[in-house]
């Protein structure tokens, strides 16, 4: 690694403008022909057509190089690290790729008779025991199509929960500073209100704010943990009998959920509502932004009234093969997606699990945390660390360098220079220029060694040559968009 | 331990970096009563076991690969072509994140804004966004849109009875914690006969919108000549749920007046995978644009002017007044957003049209032919109404009894049974039929029907 | 871009502090025999200095015009700084012994030429008299170099002044209402603390940043989300009959008032039924007339920004016996979380300490920050 190599004026490689699929379009050019009609044809109701329906026209060739050369300006775990934090950007086993893809499952129509899917529904119910066994809950809805919409279920079953009991006084939901951003977003939807809770000077939930916080206004506690600063609760159990206490129930945003498998079981600690995300902590891909996948975990108090449907065991044989079926939940909030919920994802999620076993799945937590501890220690001598402990599966900096005006924006820009996807930038917002970095388990100790000389390098930069990481990134097939021209002047689709 | 790299010796090296001796004096904080819980899970398998036992499983299935398949009922079967896949497996899409990293994300970025624009011009509106969930949820967020749009005094959605019943349970679940209310009845016989115009005379001036969907639930185009003059002058919006294969042949809901068009994405290019993960697609009038929810990719320019595409508007609306707060929307469908662009330019104009009228040519020569059985009534309830590749038929027998014959004897996974969303449906089976059905399919159908109702 | 910034030097400011005056308000001839020295020239080489540094260490710096007075009001400390001759235009000769009206004129010759920002080296007397001027027509920024620095225009020191200029140059902040707020300095003097709202003022301000999904930060103007807090409490007030609700002073305050399209004073204590002013600047006995008319009560007040009072600075119309007629659980407490940034805790000083006690309940209080939203806060009596 050197400092040298700072003339990067133009480095674009493969900075030719990818034309769009319209600017290939040539009238007439077809890339797939269906077979003719072989039945006889019944004339249309004329004044419900339509002659044109505006879709490109390209040849396959066409098609194939286009996406193949989109994907090549596209940066995924397959091409290089992503210490993206928070966002859990593992290796996703190729196995459970083509699992997913056997046509006994994309085959299968979602209003099929139980007796003809006993795989399907028998793949859910065993999904549906392991996450409870690994959050320690009664119960798990699959429902849920995302994280965000995970949280939103859980506290509309706490509506629910509530209204049930009379206690319909309960309008606050209480939410650390260190939250998911979406979390104050989905307490709104459910029309509830959401009151900020501050941390201490550790990281941890204020327990003498959250004390004042409680009485019976109180709904429940949305909580992350280990929290978005990477940093587990210390005081977890003060602050779950603190919620418990007033009568409020505790959310856990199971986001980071991968730092905890085999480590603790957050409803044996007292979480009474959990999200899991599947594409974080069982190794689905994140599909460069979806499908999700968000079940819920529910203690016995609540499981009535997850979202349904969800898959039970049956008792009998009944005469067709049929052992497991699908039912609601007695109070169910209703339902979340169409369907059951992203099943495609559930398979990957199944193997996954099917694949590792209780001790695979422990270690994959402990080496994600062995990693980031790792990085943090040897990081903490290149930027700031703000918080001076023991990590679970990410940490953050800040990308401030003393005596330089380098922002974390300019740290990340340049990272993508060395071939290395940015961590989180700007996030947790109660850090100054934060740098979120989670490595995960499945890197090694080479590329996390690479890392650091990369780091290295760029805090070097700064002091030198600033001006070098203000422009970053070089190598890019683009440099820093305009993102107020976007917004300003919005272009959000190809005039026709 | 099948993906850590780590060897034993690596393992030492770091945590003597660390300065601590073993791993678990990482978890220190974890309360030690709770700490390394023993899991009661499967034992694991090695990939090859792995792949025999998934495979295995899936063949617990009936599934389009060994049956015909005739459901529907919002999932229909189509064809894929190869390049979806294709695409699909590319390990730069489909292991990247959200593209916030947009230098470094512009392949993703760059399709979105296609799928973007090929949605717009499908369904005739001037903004789409780059996906959600599926469709019963897109719906949700386009009613909550509706009603941040209506202000106030608008607090009333009517949804028409034609719409897939599923999706009424979604907006129902997603209005909860508000106080706006649902209007219209469940989806029953004479409902989904009634005319449109009957409910547009609903709308008032504490509506915030009307939702239909054409081809409704049974399969029906709607007569929907004057409805958006209607809802307008009545100053609600005219919300559309729209099977966006129909689009490659018949009328945008643009072109009728629609505010909002929503869909499943599936029919484009996603496999039927039992009913997820699918694509919400979202599509508005440009003045909506501040109010949209979920992510919009726009087109811009670097520094040294060249284009590029970034994640624009992060809608303030949404999150910084969150005026009646209209969505918490994170993830969306990006990959399945992905492969319904593969397909819409696959296939192209010429060939969704040519699907579009294959459907329509291939489930009419289907009802004709089961109204040829005696005892068979095609769409009972509004039997002049066109329909596009789905249609209802009444039985003399329970469906249940009908299916088990299909399936047992001919191979073929029969109909939705409609008494399942109301019993006044009893014997009334849902059909679809499309391009993936041949004639002689559709021949097998029509005698396992003459059989199993003789 | 060339951007232009006015900039004047109160020389007098800050020189009654260390001869233990408490300002330097109509007592300079006090204070030079007591012999204090120019302090605010200093304070604006530190802040000069700091910015030349950070401009020239650039590639990209935006271009400056100063526009300023002749001598040490201005021009003497900008040249000493190294910025070129070439790029400060002299538009206003003081004389040697400069008074606040000085500072009036030379903010008036800025103007009259026009100017990005006005860029000043005073305290909380000499914000007053370039406000007096401005308005909120242009932003103002001031390096601290008072006796007193309550006004919410001043960078923390003066490095950090010269940081704040260069964001807002590079349009990285946004401008906001904040208040300028004074002592009254002849009671002051007579050992009477005693802080009044004066005026209004914009000047450069961080936005509010929030996260709306993971690696999707978005920054909202400080208007936008005071209009945030507005519509959450306009919701709040529709669902109560028969409601008086008083409004305190501030501009947080004042933009509540024009969720209902009425225009609140900005320093008084205004009152709302039914949607209409049913009083305005009101004092003590004028409030506890209202209140007795009506049976459900509600006091919206925004915490002077960094000190943190709720009560007792600035509004001493809400008497002990006022904020009891309204009761404490009525009391709303806004602020935007960038205000909050700045004003780590709440306090009380309603001269009750009984009421005070009451009022800092169990050491935090809500204090709403958004729709729907509140955050904790610490308070202290």
């Amino acid at each position: 690694m050197s400092d040298q190599n700072n003339d990067v004026s133009n480095t674009r490689a493969g900075a030719v403008d990818e034309r769009t699929i319209y600017e290939l379009s040539i009238p007439g050019r077809r890339g797939c022909e269906m077979p003719p009609c072989d039945v006889p044809e019944t004339e249309f109701p004329q004044a419900l057509l339509r002659d044109e329906s505006g879709l490109p026209e390209v040849s396959e060739l066409d098609v194939v190089r286009h996406f193949v050369r989109l994907s090549q300006r596209n940066f995924g775990v397959d091409t290089g690290f992503y210490p993206l934090g928070s966002c859990t950007m593992k290796y996703n086993p190729k196995i459970c790729e083509a699992s997913a893809r056997l046509e006994g499952f994309t085959g299968t129509h979602p209003l099929q008779p139980e007796h003809t899917v006993q795989g399907n529904l028998e793949l859910m119910f065993k999904l549906q025991q392991w996450l409870q066994e690994i959050g320690g809950f009664a119960a798990v809805s699959l429902q849920p199509t995302a994280g965000a919409q995970g949280e939103l279920t859980a506290l509309l079953m706490m509506r629910a929960y509530f209204r049930d009991r009379g206690e319909t006084g309960r309008t606050q939901v209480l939410i650390p500073d260190s939250a998911h951003g979406t979390n104050p977003a989905s307490t709104t939807m459910a029309g509830f209100e959401a009151l900020e809770i501050p941390s201490d000077e550790h990281g941890n939930v204020d327990l003498a704010a959250l004390r004042a916080a409680c009485d019976d206004s109180v709904a429940g506690l949305m909580l992350t943990n280990p929290n978005t600063l990477g940093l587990f609760e210390a005081q977890l159990e003060e602050v779950i009998a603190c919620v418990h206490g007033c009568g409020g129930l505790v959310y856990g945003d199971g986001a980071n959920m991968n730092a905890l498998t085999g480590i603790a079981c957050p409803g044996a600690l007292g979480v009474d509502l959990m999200h899991f995300n599947l594409h974080k902590t069982f190794g689905t891909p994140h599909g460069g932004g979806g499908p999700g996948s968000g079940p819920l975990g529910a203690s016995a108090a609540l499981a009535d009234y997850l979202p349904g449907p969800v898959v039970q065991r049956v008792a009998g044989d009944e005469g067709d093969g049929t052992s497991y079926a699908l039912f609601s939940p007695a109070r169910s909030i209703g339902r979340m997606s169409t369907y059951f919920g992203s099943f495609g994802v559930f398979v990957r999620a199944y193997a996954y699990i099917l694949h590792h076993g209780a001790e695979g799945l422990r270690a994959n937590a402990e080496h994600a945390v062995l990693n980031a501890n790792y990085l943090r220690s040897r990081l903490r001598d290149v930027l700031p660390l703000p918080f001076e402990r023991t990590c679970m599966h990410e940490f953050v900096l800040e990308g401030r360098i003393e005596g330089s005006d380098v922002r974390a924006l300019d740290i990340s820009k340049r990272l993508l220079d060395f071939g290395i996807h940015p961590p989180i930038t700007y996030f947790p917002l109660i850090v100054p220029e934060a740098l979120m970095i989670e490595p995960t388990e499945t890197e090694s100790k080479q590329t996390l060694d690479n890392f650091v000389e990369v780091m290295e390098v760029i805090a070097r930069e700064a002091g030198n040559n600033p001006e070098l990481l203000h422009a970053a990134p070089h190598n890019t097939v683009v440099g820093r968009l305009d993102e107020v021209r976007a917004a300003r002047q919005l272009k959000l689709s190809e005039s026709s | 331990m099948r993906y850590v790299p780590h060897t034993e010796s690596e393992r030492l090296q770091m945590l003597d970096v660390i300065g601590v001796s073993d791993l678990e004096q990482l978890f220190a904080d974890v309360p030690e009563h709770s700490r390394f819980p023993e899991l009661a899970l499967a034992e694991p398998l090695s990939e090859l076991e792995l792949a025999r036992h998934m495979r295995t499983l899936a063949e617990h299935n009936q599934h389009t690969g060994d049956k015909l398949c005739f459901l529907g009922a919002g999932a229909y079967q189509h064809f894929v072509p190869a390049t979806v896949d294709e695409v699909l497996r590319r390990g730069e899409f489909y292991t990247a994140y959200t593209p916030y990293q947009a230098e470094a994300s512009q392949g993703m970025l760059q399709a979105m804004f296609e799928y973007q624009t090929m949605i717009c011009r499908l369904t005739g509106m001037d903004v789409a966004t780059a996906s959600h969930y599926d469709g019963s949820t897109a719906l949700a967020e386009a009613v909550r849109m509706a009603l941040h749009a209506g202000g106030r005094s608008r607090n009333r959605v009517i949804v028409s009875p034609a719409v897939n019943p599923r999706y009424r349970e979604v907006v129902h679940s997603y209005l909860q914690g508000t106080v706006a209310e649902l209007v219209g009845e469940q989806t029953s016989i004479r409902a989904t006969a009634d005319n449109l115009h009957n409910l547009s005379a609903l709308v008032d001036d504490q509506t915030a919108a009307l939702v239909i969907q054409s081809p409704n639930f049974l399969g029906q185009f709607e007569n929907v000549a004057g409805l958006a003059d209607a809802v307008h002058a009545a100053g609600a919006l005219l919300i559309v749920v729209a099977d966006p294969v129909a689009l490659g042949r018949f009328q945008s809901p643009g072109a009728y007046g629609a505010d909002v068009v929503v869909a499943d994405g599936q029919p484009l290019g996603i496999p039927l995978s039992f009913g997820g993960p699918y694509l919400g697609v979202f599509a508005a009038r440009r003045k909506h644009v501040h109010h949209l929810p979920g992510r919009l990719v726009g087109e811009t320019v670097d520094a040294d002017g060249r284009r590029g595409y970034v994640l624009t508007l992060a809608a303030r609306e949404q999150h910084v007044r969150r005026a009646r707060a209209t969505s918490n929307i994170c993830t969306n469908a990006g990959l399945m957003a992905l492969a319904a662009a593969t397909y819409m330019a696959t296939l192209g104009a010429t060939g969704l049209r040519e699907v579009a009228q294959l459907c329509y040519h291939k489930s009419h020569y289907a009802a004709q032919q089961i109204a040829g059985i005696p005892g068979l009534r095609i769409n009972p309830q509004a039997p002049d109404k066109a329909f596009f590749k789905e249609f209802a038929v009444s039985l003399p027998q329970p469906v249940a009894t009908v299916n088990r014959i299909l399936a047992d004897e001919f191979g073929v996974l029969g109909g939705y049974d409609l008494a399942q969303l109301n019993p006044e449906f009893e014997g009334h089976m849902l059909l679809a039929v499309t391009e993936m059905h041949s004639k002689s399919d559709i021949d097998r159908l029509v005698q396992g029907l003459r059989v199993a109702t003789a | 871009m060339v951007k232009s910034i006015g900039f004047v030097i109160n020389p007098i400011a800050g020189m009654g502090g260390r001869v233990g005056l408490k300002g330097t308000d109509g007592v300079v001839a006090q204070a030079r025999r007591l012999g204090a020295k120019p302090l605010a020239q200093k304070r604006a080489a530190e802040m000069l200095a700091e910015l030349a540094r950070q401009l020239s260490a650039r590639t990209h710096a935006p271009q400056l015009r100063w526009l300023t007075c002749a001598g040490a009001m201005g021009e003497a400390e900008l040249l000493a700084a190294g910025f070129l001759s070439r790029d400060i235009v002299v538009t206003h000769h003081p004389p040697d012994e400069p008074s606040a009206a000085d500072t009036r004129s030379a903010v008036e010759s800025f103007l009259a030429r026009g100017v990005d920002l006005v860029l000043f080296c005073g305290g909380d007397g000499t914000a007053r008299d370039i406000c007096e001027v401005v308005g909120t027509g242009v932003a103002i920024l001031g390096i601290p170099s008072g006796v007193k620095m309550y006004s919410g225009v001043f960078g923390s020191n003066p490095a950090r002044t010269a940081e704040i200029l260069l964001a807002f140059l590079d349009e990285r902040l946004t401008t906001a209402a904040v208040d300028v707020l004074d002592l009254d300095e002849s009671q002051y003097r007579a050992d009477t603390w005693q802080v009044r709202l004066y005026h209004s003022a914009l000047t450069p301000f961080e936005p509010t940043y929030s996260q709306s999904a993971k690696a999707l930060i978005e920054a909202a103007g400080d208007d936008e989300v005071k209009e945030a807090i507005a519509e959450s409490l306009y919701e709040q007030f529709a669902q109560q009959r028969n409601l008086l609700v008083l409004l305190g002073p501030g501009s947080s305050v004042k933009s509540v008032a024009q969720r209902w399209d009425l225009d609140k004073t900005l320093l008084g204590i205004d009152a709302i039924a039914d949607g209409k002013l049913v009083g305005s600047d009101l004092n003590e006995t004028e409030i506890l007339e209202l209140l007795a008319r009506f049976e459900n009560r509600a006091l919206v007040l925004s915490p002077i920004g960094a000190q943190g009072f709720v009560l007792g600075r600035g509004n001493l119309q809400l008497s002990p016996e006022v904020i009891r007629a309204i009761g404490c659980d009525n009391i709303i407490v806004i602020a935007t979380p960038a205000k909050l940034l700045r004003t780590p805790v709440l306090r009380f000083d309603t001269g009750d300490r009984l009421l005070d006690e009451e009022l800092t309940g169990q050491g935090y209080l809500k204090v709403l920050t958004g729709y729907h939203r509140r955050r904790l806060v610490k308070t202290v009596i």
